[in-house]
């Protein structure tokens, strides 16, 4: 019990209390404080992926063991904890120069938020562990509603009425349906702890919220379905599944920066993680009996994310269809349920991460400079942001998946797992991924490529440098040297799929 | 840590010491100038009732063997009571919260005597001690909520006793032909009628629905100082007197049912009529119908877990209606109004009572690490337990739409940017005391959700077997 796992949920959940009452003339403090705890959160992340085996800390926080928060770190979880410390870090270093109002209350949610996430992808407990999934989504409400972007959409056509009722495409607006959407979501995942410990108890005479226990929990068939489908449905509401994914959208495009980044990075890898974790492992038999649903809503996810996609004209909301489609392939390998798919789901998980925390910085700078989202109006930004165009570029092939990029290791993994699964499903996803390049290609071409850009515009400067070189950089490691997190995250899955009876 | 021994707290020798420190403070009176701060005044009051409380056990007999019992559950009680009354008195030090600027030295004694009451009404051991106890507990109050001067006190004090005399008929009609021992079931119709009334007149104690509706009225009369008191400490000295009613008619059908149908009614009516409130009295008056509805889900589920349970949603809910009442004080003070508009953008005036106050809002709502989450929790995992999911149904959606309901004030704090001038005034020294009292419950809210469990665990209750 060395405390280094606890230190990774309390040093942002420190760092968040101690900046909150910073006055404003400390604003420079707040920013230096949430990025060493940032810096300490990556390198204690980047000690456990480099570390085999598990780690396994027990904290006690109630009269029994029953109460006891454990925090593990097995492979997985170190891939997707370093993920977030880095996307943590970068988005600090995003908002350096971009924030400028209520600097200290934006850094404090932001570390609140991430010491939720830290919790859970450390807990395997299903109390704690969705307790901190609240903590994690929250705070986004704060950081859309008082620091978003707002462009109100103009009603036109039958629901014009609607369009202004709602001030849809306002900050208010993004906030409070993403909020909404993802609470529906947790009351669903309530329902869902609620049956499955009240049936543990019922079975076994004492409860327990430890999920390699509840695994064990005999159910019959309606109810598995049940407990399956409300975790399917509360977690992946927030992995943006179809249809529950139209918070997204709006969500994004109205966040800043640093909060788009962090829930298109982060946030929707939660969901999925959550999907896997309880939705899959910790209820085996529905996940084998029921595991196609997830793979259809994946394929229509991919699809139907990448369609969006193509029509847009706002980059914003082109990013966030494609982080639909991108967590639809993620999707798609959980409902593989084989060693492949899965590998090929977490390493989605990192490196779309990844690569979606850099569009939105990029996307953010350029609407900071240009103070513009529509696609045709920033023909041939290139010329003008060089450096920021080659940065956007290493993104594009990445989420396209070029080899030697991270995109492409996730993506072959989990096409891969997908044909042992289900042919169906590989030619689908495959379907996608054309998409995807056509869509992106297309835009970097209009964007970056065409015509001479006439208006404002500054390239990559400073400190703005250090988020792309990091999050282009990790795409890069990861695209040439796959092994580093695959050696780490296989062994976990193989103990996983044994505990599920699924291999042997 | 050994737990805390709850038979310490007998709840008739606490009622008596609510009595002595009322008596103390009362004598006090006597001798303080008149002209004496509040500030001073509330020092004594607690004094009193700190001397009380050291005196108590050498007072020469024992009120317990006069028909009280002394239980794990009433313990649950008369903890959250003698918390609601210190923070009441507390509470009662902002000026202006007790109605106006007039010297009110009575005020604290009524509420040490209500108190006595609450403690005495869960304590007692037959129903005509009971009923003592309940009008010891109501009396205090229809004096206190006419403390406001002018044609709005006695609207509110009026609007108070009009429910409460039904409640005092209800229940003398029930104790004349319910088994006057608590905790024996009625043996024919007539007996069960009279239970029935019983338990009709505490529901309108703890304004709980179809009893619960003059809420609405009162809160908006009642001065803040009182409302503070009236909105935490008898609903759930109340909510433990029905745990102790229905206790032996556990798995009766029909008692089940009528209590599922109140707790059912209260959440949805509750949180619908929150949801049209534009007034933070309006607000709180009606969602803490729905609060208490969820503190009936407790008792549906198995007997073992009420007490923490209980004590546990008790403990969050006064905390946050403390921290929301002093906030509401700030704010009727320092800008006269506590209407949702008035309030746009003052949560991001940099002060400190918004802020303590938007973290009350969350506890209410039930948002994770804050006391009101794990409340919640617990009182559903009881409708879960008891397999009643119609109560569950209703629990979830009435969560999710009181979601809606206090975010909807978080976001007129702080989404907006300030209109109000009044952050700029010099800040009174009732903003003072209003924000200490807030800050102090906000951060006790803060520290009870970290580890629920084990501080229940002190006081020997428990929460998952």
């Amino acid at each position: 019990m060395s405390g280094i796992l606890l230190s990774l949920v309390a040093a942002p959940l420190a760092a968040g209390f101690v900046t909150l009452p910073l006055p404003a003339r400390l604003a420079t403090l707040a920013r230096w404080i949430t990025l060493l705890c940032a810096v300490y959160t990556v390198g204690v992340a980047g000690w456990l992926v480099a570390q085999p085996g598990t780690l396994i800390e027990m904290w006690p926080l109630g009269p029994s063991g029953t109460w006891d928060l454990s925090l593990i770190a097995n492979g997985v979880s170190s891939a997707l904890l370093l993920l977030t410390a880095v996307v943590y870090a970068t988005a600090v270093t995003t908002s350096w120069r971009r924030v400028k109002a209520g600097v200290a209350p934006f850094h404090a949610l932001l570390s609140l938020l991430v010491a939720g996430v830290f919790g859970v992808f450390l807990t395997d407990h299903l109390l704690y562990f969705f307790v901190f999934y609240e903590l994690s989504v929250l705070p986004m409400y704060l950081l859309i509603g008082i620091w978003g972007s707002t462009k109100q959409i103009p009603g036109e056509g039958p629901f014009r009425r609607l369009f202004e009722d709602f001030s849809i495409g306002t900050r208010g607006y993004g906030a409070l349906k993403l909020t909404l959407y993802l609470l529906v979501g947790s009351a669903a995942l309530l329902i869902g702890i609620f049956l499955l410990y009240a049936s543990y108890e019922r079975s076994f005479g004492v409860g327990t919220f430890r999920l390699d226990e509840l695994a064990r929990t005999p159910l019959d068939g309606t109810l598995r379905l049940t407990i399956f489908l409300l975790f399917y449905a509360g977690f992946g509401s927030l992995a943006g599944i179809w249809p529950f994914h139209t918070w997204s959208p709006d969500g994004h495009a109205a966040a800043p920066p640093a909060a788009s980044m962090m829930h298109a990075g982060v946030l929707m890898k939660l969901g999925a993680y959550g999907v896997f974790r309880v939705g899959m492992i910790a209820l085996p038999a529905a996940a084998t009996e029921w595991g196609w649903i997830v793979g259809v809503i994946a394929v229509i996810n991919i699809l139907y994310g990448a369609f969006a996609a193509l029509w847009q004209t706002d980059v914003k909301y082109l990013i966030a269809y494609s982080s639909v489609s991108h967590m639809g392939v993620v999707m798609l390998g959980l409902a593989t349920l084989n060693q492949t798919g899965w590998t090929g789901a977490v390493l989605q998980m990192v490196a779309h991460g990844l690569m979606t925390a850099l569009f939105f910085t990029l996307v953010g700078i350029v609407y900071e400079e240009t103070h513009e989202r529509e696609i045709g109006k920033l023909r041939g930004l290139g010329r003008r942001m060089p450096a920021l165009s080659v940065v956007w570029m290493i993104a594009v092939l990445s989420s396209l998946g070029l080899p030697g990029l991270g995109g492409f290791i996730a993506e072959l993994y989990t096409f891969v797992g997908a044909w042992q699964a289900q042919i169906a499903w590989a030619i689908a996803g495959a379907v996608g991924a054309w998409l995807t390049s056509i869509y992106l290609l297309r835009v970097a071409r209009t964007m970056l490529f065409r015509g001479p850009y006439e208006g404002p515009g500054k390239d990559l400067y400073g400190i703005e440098w250090v988020t792309p070189i990091v999050l282009a950089g990790s795409l890069i490691l990861i695209g040439i040297w796959p092994r580093l997190l695959i050696d780490r995250i296989e062994p976990q899955i193989e103990q996983w799929l044994r505990l599920m009876g699924i291999t042997s | 840590m050994t737990p805390l021994s709850i038979a310490a707290l007998d709840p008739m020798q606490i009622s008596l010491m609510f009595v002595l420190a009322a008596g103390l403070r009362w004598s006090v009176d006597m001798i303080l100038p008149p002209t004496s701060s509040l500030a001073r005044r509330s020092f004594w009051s607690l004094g009193a009732l700190a001397l009380s409380a050291v005196l108590t056990p050498f007072v020469p007999f024992d009120l317990g063997a006069a028909g009280g019992v002394a239980t794990p559950l009433a313990g649950v009680a008369v903890l959250l009571v003698i918390g609601a009354t210190v923070a009441a008195l507390l509470l009662a030090t902002v000026e202006g919260s007790l109605g106006d600027e007039a010297e009110r030295p009575d005020a604290e004694v009524l509420m040490l005597l209500a108190s006595a009451g609450m403690t005495a009404l869960v304590g007692a051991a037959d129903l005509w001690t009971a009923f003592i106890a309940f009008e010891l507990m109501s009396l205090p109050f229809y004096a206190l909520a006419a403390f406001r001067r002018g044609i709005a006190g006695v609207e509110a004090g009026f609007r108070l006793l009009l429910p409460g005399a039904v409640a005092t008929l209800l229940f003398v009609l029930g104790a004349g032909t319910a088994p006057s021992t608590i905790g024996l079931l009625p043996g024919d119709a007539v007996a069960w009628l009279g239970f029935t009334a019983i338990l009709a007149a505490v529901l309108f104690k703890a304004a709980l629905l179809p009893f619960g509706f003059w809420v609405g009225d009162v809160y908006r009369g009642v001065p803040i100082g009182v409302l503070g008191f009236l909105a935490s400490a008898p609903k759930f000295a109340a909510l433990v007197f029905i745990a102790r009613l229905v206790e032996p008619a556990i798995g009766r059908a029909g008692v089940t049912d009528a209590l599922a149908a109140a707790a059912e009614v209260s959440m949805l009516v509750g949180t619908a009529v929150a949801l049209h409130r534009r007034t933070l009295r309006g607000i709180l008056a009606w969602s803490g119908v729905a609060h208490m509805g969820f503190a009936l889900l407790i008792l549906l589920g198995p007997r073992r877990y009420w007490d923490g349970t209980i004590l546990l949603y008790g403990a969050s809910y006064i905390l946050a209606v403390i921290a929301s009442m002093a906030a509401v004080a700030g704010f009727e003070r320092r800008i006269g109004a506590s209407d949702l508009d008035a309030l746009t953008g003052f949560g991001r005036s940099g002060l400190w009572l918004p802020i303590a106050f938007i973290v009350a809002l969350f506890s209410l709502a039930g948002i994770p690490f804050l006391p009101g989450f794990w409340g919640k929790f617990f009182a559903m995992l009881s409708a879960t337990r008891a397999e009643n999911w119609l109560a569950l149904a209703v629990a979830l959606g009435a969560t999710v739409v009181g979601l809606y309901v206090y975010l909807r004030i978080v976001g007129k704090l702080v989404l907006s940017d300030l209109k109000a001038d009044g952050s700029t005034g010099a800040e009174s020294s009732a903003w003072q005391r209003a924000t200490f009292v807030g800050v102090v419950a906000a951060v006790l809210s803060l520290l009870v959700g970290i580890a629920p469990a084990q501080l229940l665990a002190y006081f020997g209750y428990e929460l998952l077997k």
